[in-house]
């Protein structure tokens, strides 16, 4: 029925399970949980950050050249924000002196009166841009909060961190990329 | 009046029962046919009916535990709650993970009580037997699930006052999750059989008429199931997420449609294998590849590899899902690769314009639009396993992909029933298709009159009106030579499927070419708007605080009538859903979804508004081809049979090897 | 000819004519207007909600995904093209926001293989309903392998075709249009370049934008530190021409008026800055290269004295606490060797030390006057001795009290 040799069919097959058994093979190596650390902004330049302050001065990121500026994006209905922000407090007082890095918060989807509330109950004197926030944040490929980067002062993104910081990783952070630059 | 702890007790009991009574019933069998004694195979009736009753008794007393909401119950501790409506509460048994599988072990222990019904005369042929090899070793490796990482009886200490969160609030509660994962997963499910008789007849060598027959029997009935499931998730959706969508090629979505695609193209092929013999091994092939995609599919869903809005919460089953697939084409190719070239048989056409012909381009467009499906679907990750980029493969590419196969499926609907088995010239081809081909012209006239604009949409109304007639004409003739009796049976009913995919086609053309969408934002009740031809009122707004959710109902009055579509708030978790209201009409579906209401800072409203017309075409096309599907099971009477019979190159009921 | 054949060849013309009128007709007839929410609600559907699992930005509600749509919505009313959208919508969230694949590279495959596939297989069955209608083989074996030939070859074009087209994408780096976007973005990376580089992204930035002060005041400043000295200080003069309230060029035009001698009108360039706000960079120049007190240290040489002081007391006013100014202040004070004036300048030394008792020229300064003028070598050995301690030692600090003879002449150690 069949020229010697030659079973097409079982080629056939065989290449199809070949083909199968790779495919099971890449689903078995993947992972399941989401890595949303897209870090496509580290090095580029940072977006702009333009807007007015709680107290209604204008602020742009652009007037901070020269300083190292950690921009932290924020709501008061997230709970991982909540829990940073003493530790954003802490920071601030403790670089207040040197002024050597400055801090800004952009509230992200947020009502202004419970952001300005939440400022005035828990501290926290850095500028706070509340009006407009949503052009900011996908400027800057925000998808979820807390998230925080560290701007050189040359106007470059140095580093991102998703989710809450605490001081000590921020300082961590900071010494590292200035020692990277200088 | 039950004991604490007595459902879960209980109900762990019957999962060991069930998993006891399959492994026995699997030695059983596999020990009847290794040495050739038929008697084990037939003692495997007894071990069927243990399993009957533990997969019933296990979805008893789960049941039991969501209506009487007993939170000792794991499951019921996560899924259930005192808020929810109790009606819903069955439902929930499906709403999650190990529910689904527990749902999923009731309808296969279903079937395999339906198999050994129906060939209990026949318990002695070793096809038989290894059907029943085949379905114990599913129902085992279910059972596993069950007793391992898909537990439903895992035991809870709920401390007073507790209150489960109910199932997801993305579920709605709404009336259609009672009915679509039953019926999908009878028409899942129920492809396991038609495979347990492709692998029995591969590991005899035996293909005779009665066995291919049967194959094709609880195919049709599984592929009526699924299309009708597909279709009534499609409508959920469609309800639910209040976008206008209805199918998003989404991978859950794509993890359903796929074994359809490869059922529907083994229930065309398999008539050119009853007429001329041909195409044995790629039936088989077929057959089990729909059920392996049903695996697969499975697999996605419960996985996560891939996300959908769609699928289950992840949990620890995904590799032992992917190791029963794997276990499925290893078999699967083995036995295909060691048999399959024993069990073909030359082919032979007369002519290229003939059915054959048309069955065989039938077979490459579906297995082309299998290829298409699958390939987007798992194109991410394979990307990702390459180079570590993260890529999505959406609509636009499917859409762009599957648009000349559908038309060219559309165009082969009309033409293929007209054509004969062996062979004919374009002149007799156009005589038979001129009233067809008139019906598809007077179609896109009149499309193009109501306002149908493009040329893919018109086209594909051309189309289905073209296949309408052709559909029709068979009808006819059916009727003229027979009667109304002629209306049943296998061709006349496929004649009415084909009707009910024409305007299912048409619907889905239109719908997505013409949907029109806009927000509209209210501040004032009276304030009005008018879009796409309808003008609507903003009423005003109310708050009901129900049991599980507190909803805000926006009050919009469209071309008179009042619809309430509403945001809801649930406590468990803060989610906030929205419930769309939509006007249906034959024309046009209107839709109404809230996306904000006046809140803090802000008196405004807004409502997006989706129209789109010929929605509800979907689901009577949906409808129409369930009808059709019945009636084909309806057997045409004896002449065929005999006719078939006598006509037929298969041979004799022992089948013919070489 | 039966009449039967001709209504049968009739009835398929006018089907004909009517199919492809009715197709000419639905693209060519007029159709309600497309608006722009119709736009974006169509761009909407085509891209993924990045933290929604398996929903579109259309379907989605979530937070980001209506703040992109809202971005989406500015940029149709904007008149921006589907390509830009989608360029500015990737090069913000990565590549899997698009939901069509890209047309090149690996990721082409995924339009490349279906054509491929279907190609072959259809090759295939025609090849086997040739095969099974009973032609022999013998005939077609000889072609046969030239036809496969053909059909790979016409299949895989076919496929590259249908990649170029579906994948198509516009050259998606820079956003034209929105000038403050790109500008900015060149200027921020001109300022980490080398200075080559940097004057070629300042020029690249004057031709989309004349006027921008940053671009003329730092391509003024890099050229003229480049040695193109006219060229430079053209640039500066027209950066002050175009807006006299841009901080940055005037330190830099002081900076360069200072080298080139006219210490007069350096100085009225800083007390035109003093009264602006200025971003921190342009503070830590000053401080850093000490202009302003070079500046006064050469008007007092010409003998402004006067104006000098005046720089100083500007600068004082805009830093009240600024320890190396007053000491400056003194030390010029004291530099005139009038008793007078020396007591003043002895109080601003003594200020400057109160504000910060370690600053180096506070101490050298004072060390020189008490030792020399004020014959109290008791104290200027205090200072001394703190001035010995500091780390870092300005070199001019050091010739001056080698000159003044408080400190032994180091050997040359390249320190």
């Amino acid at each position: 029925m069949n020229p010697a040799g030659v079973n097409p069919v079982r080629r056939t097959a065989l290449a199809v399970g070949l083909v199968l058994a790779l495919l099971i093979l890449v689903f078995a190596t993947r992972e399941t949980s989401r890595d949303r650390m897209t870090t496509h902004l580290v090095g580029a330049v940072a977006p702009a950050v333009v807007g007015v302050t709680l107290d209604g001065s204008p602020w742009d990121l652009d007037d901070q050249r020269g300083r190292w500026v950690i921009v932290n994006f924020f709501s008061t209905t997230c709970v991982p924000c909540i829990r940073e922000h003493p530790e954003l407090v802490a920071f601030a007082a403790a670089h207040a002196q040197a002024d050597d890095v400055r801090l800004v918060t952009v509230a992200f989807d947020d009502s202004p009166s419970a952001v300005v509330a939440f400022f005035a109950e828990h501290g926290g004197e850095w500028p706070v841009l509340t009006v407009d926030t949503g052009r900011i944040a996908v400027d800057w490929g925000v998808v979820g909060v807390p998230e925080s980067y560290l701007v050189t002062p040359s106007g470059h993104v140095a580093a991102k961190v998703i989710g809450g910081v605490e001081m000590e990783e921020l300082d961590d952070l900071l010494a590292r990329a200035v020692a990277a630059v200088s | 009046m039950w004991g604490r702890r007595l459902n879960a007790t209980l109900g762990t009991a019957f999962v060991a029962l069930g998993l006891s009574a399959s492994v026995a019933g699997l030695l059983s069998v596999a020990w009847g046919l290794a040495t050739r004694s038929p008697v084990f195979v037939v003692r495997a009736r007894g071990w069927v009916a243990l399993m009957a009753v533990a997969a019933v008794g296990q979805v008893a007393v789960m049941e039991r535990a969501l209506i009487t909401r007993d939170f000792t119950v794991a499951f019921v501790a996560e899924h259930g709650s005192h808020r929810t409506p109790a009606l819903f509460n069955v439902a929930t048994l499906w709403s999650a993970l190990e529910g689904s599988i527990l749902l999923w072990v009731l309808i296969l222990v279903g079937y395999v009580v339906l198999v050994v019904r129906r060939f209990r005369h026949r318990l002695d042929d070793p096809v038989v037997g290894w059907t029943l090899l085949v379905l114990f070793v599913v129902c085992t490796f279910f059972f596993l699930l069950l007793a391992g990482p898909a537990h439903p009886f895992a035991r809870f200490e709920p401390w007073a006052g507790y209150d489960g969160p109910g199932p997801n609030p993305l579920l709605q509660n709404h009336v259609l999750m009672a009915f679509h994962p039953p019926v999908l997963y009878l028409g899942f499910v129920g492809f396991t059989v038609p495979f347990a008789l492709a692998v029995a007849s591969l590991a005899t060598g035996r293909l005779g008429e009665g066995w291919l027959l049967e194959a094709r029997r609880w195919t049709l009935m599984a592929w009526g199931c699924l299309t009708v499931g597909i279709l009534l998730g499609a409508w959920w959706s469609y309800e639910v997420l209040g976008w206008g969508g209805y199918w998003a090629w989404d991978p859950v979505e794509n993890a359903s449609f796929l074994p359809w695609l490869t059922g529907t193209a083994y229930l065309h092929s398999v008539m050119v294998q009853e007429r001329q013999g041909m195409l044995r091994v790629w039936n088989l092939s077929l057959l089990c590849a729909t059920f392996s995609l049903t695996i697969l599919g499975t697999f996605i869903t419960r996985s996560g590899v891939l996300e959908s809005v769609h699928s289950f919460t992840e949990s620890g089953i995904g590799p032992m899902l992917l190791g029963f697939f794997g276990l499925v084409v290893v078999t699967t190719v083995g036995l295909i690769a060691w048999r399959g070239d024993s069990m073909r048989t030359v082919g032979s056409i007369e002519s290229p314009v003939s059915r054959t012909s048309a069955f065989l381009v039938n077979n490459l467009l579906f297995g082309a639009f299998a290829f298409v499906v699958l390939l987007g679907t798992v194109f991410p990750l394979l990307v990702e396993a390459a180079n570590g980029d993260r890529i999505s493969v959406g609509n636009p590419y499917f859409e762009r992909m599957t648009m000349p196969i559908g038309f060219a499926l559309l165009f082969l609907m009309a033409v293929a029933p007209a054509l004969p088995w062996g062979g004919t010239t374009g002149a007799t081809m156009a005589e038979r298709m001129r009233w067809p081909a008139v019906a598809g012209a007077a179609s896109m006239v009149l499309a193009v009159g109501l306002g149908s604009r493009g040329w893919a949409p018109t086209l594909a109304v051309g189309l289905a009106g073209f296949s309408i007639g052709g559909a029709v004409r068979q009808l006819r003739m059916a009727v003229l030579t027979r009667g109304l009796r002629g209306l049943v049976g296998r061709s006349s009913g496929g004649m009415v499927v084909h009707i009910g995919v024409a305007v299912v086609a048409v619907a889905f053309a239109c719908s997505s070419a013409f949907i029109r969408q806009a927000e509209f934002r209210f501040d004032r009740p009276g304030e009005r708007a008018v879009f796409a031809g309808h003008e609507l009122v903003f009423e005003g707004l109310t708050t009901v605080e129900l049991s599980e959710k507190t909803e805000i109902r926006v009050s919009v009055r469209v071309d008179g009538r009042i619809y309430l579509p509403a945001i809801s708030t649930f406590p468990f978790g803060g989610q906030t859903i929205g419930t769309p209201a939509t006007r249906s009409t034959i024309r046009d579906d209107l839709q109404l979804a809230v996306l904000a209401v006046p809140g803090e800072g802000s008196t405004t409203t807004v409502v997006r508004v989706t129209v789109q017309p010929l929605v509800v075409w979907l689901w009577v096309g949906g409808a129409v081809m369930a009808l059709g599907t019945a009636m084909a099971a309806v057997p045409a009477g004896g002449g065929r049979r005999r006719r078939a019979s006598g006509e037929a190159a298969e041979g004799s009921p022992e089948g013919v090897t070489v | 000819m039966r009449i039967g054949d001709r209504s049968l060849r009739l009835t398929w013309l006018l089907v004909v004519v009517v199919v492809v009128g009715s197709l000419v007709g639905s693209e060519l007839a007029e159709r309600p207007p497309l608006t722009n929410a119709d736009r974006v609600h169509d761009l909407a559907g085509d891209f993924a909600c990045p933290v929604c699992q398996g929903q579109s930005l259309g379907e989605s509600d979530v937070p980001i995904a209506r703040t992109i749509r809202t971005t989406i919505r500015t940029m149709v009313d904007r008149g921006r093209t589907d390509a830009e959208i989608r360029s500015m919508l990737v090069a913000r969230f990565g590549e899997n926001i698009d939901y069509t694949p890209r047309g090149d590279g690996l990721v082409g495959l995924v339009w490349v293989l279906p054509v491929l596939v279907g190609g072959t297989a259809m090759a295939g069955v025609v090849l086997s309903i040739r095969r099974w209608q009973g032609r022999s083989t013998g005939g077609s074996a000889p072609g046969r392998p030239v036809v496969l030939g053909i059909v790979a070859v016409v299949v895989v074009l076919a496929g590259v075709l249908v990649a170029r087209s579906a994948g198509e994408r516009l050259a998606g780096d820079t956003l034209s249009g929105d000038i403050r976007s790109s500008t900015r973005t060149l200027l921020a990376d001109a300022g980490v370049a080398s200075p080559d580089e940097a004057i070629s992204l300042y020029s690249r930035v004057l031709e989309i934008q004349p006027s921008n002060v940053e671009a003329l005041a730092y391509r003024g400043w890099s050229r003229w530190r480049a040695g193109d000295e006219a060229h430079g200080r053209s640039d500066l003069d027209e950066a002050v021409a175009v807006d006299p309230t841009y901080p940055d060029v005037r330190v830099f035009r002081a900076s360069q008026r200072h080298a080139d001698g006219d210490h007069a009108g350096a100085a009225e360039d800083l007390v035109a800055l003093d009264g602006l706000m200025a971003p921190p960079i342009v503070g830590d120049l000053l401080e850093a290269s000490r202009l302003r007190q070079r500046i006064a240290t050469g008007l007092a040489a010409s003998g402004d004295l006067l104006v000098a002081l005046e720089l100083l007391d500007s600068g004082l006013g805009a830093r009240p606490d600024a320890a190396d100014l007053l000491a400056e202040r003194g030390w010029l004070l004291v530099a005139t060797r009038s008793p007078e004036l020396v007591g003043r300048g002895l109080v601003n030394l003594d200020e400057a030390l109160a504000l910060d008792p370690l600053d180096p020229y506070g101490l050298a300064y004072r060390a020189v006057v008490l030792a020399t003028v004020a014959d109290r070598p008791g104290d200027a050995a205090v200072d001394l001795a703190r001035f010995a301690g500091l780390t870092g030692q300005p070199a001019d600090l050091v010739d001056l009290l080698v000159v003044v003879g408080l400190l032994e002449p180091q050997p040359e150690d390249g320190s």
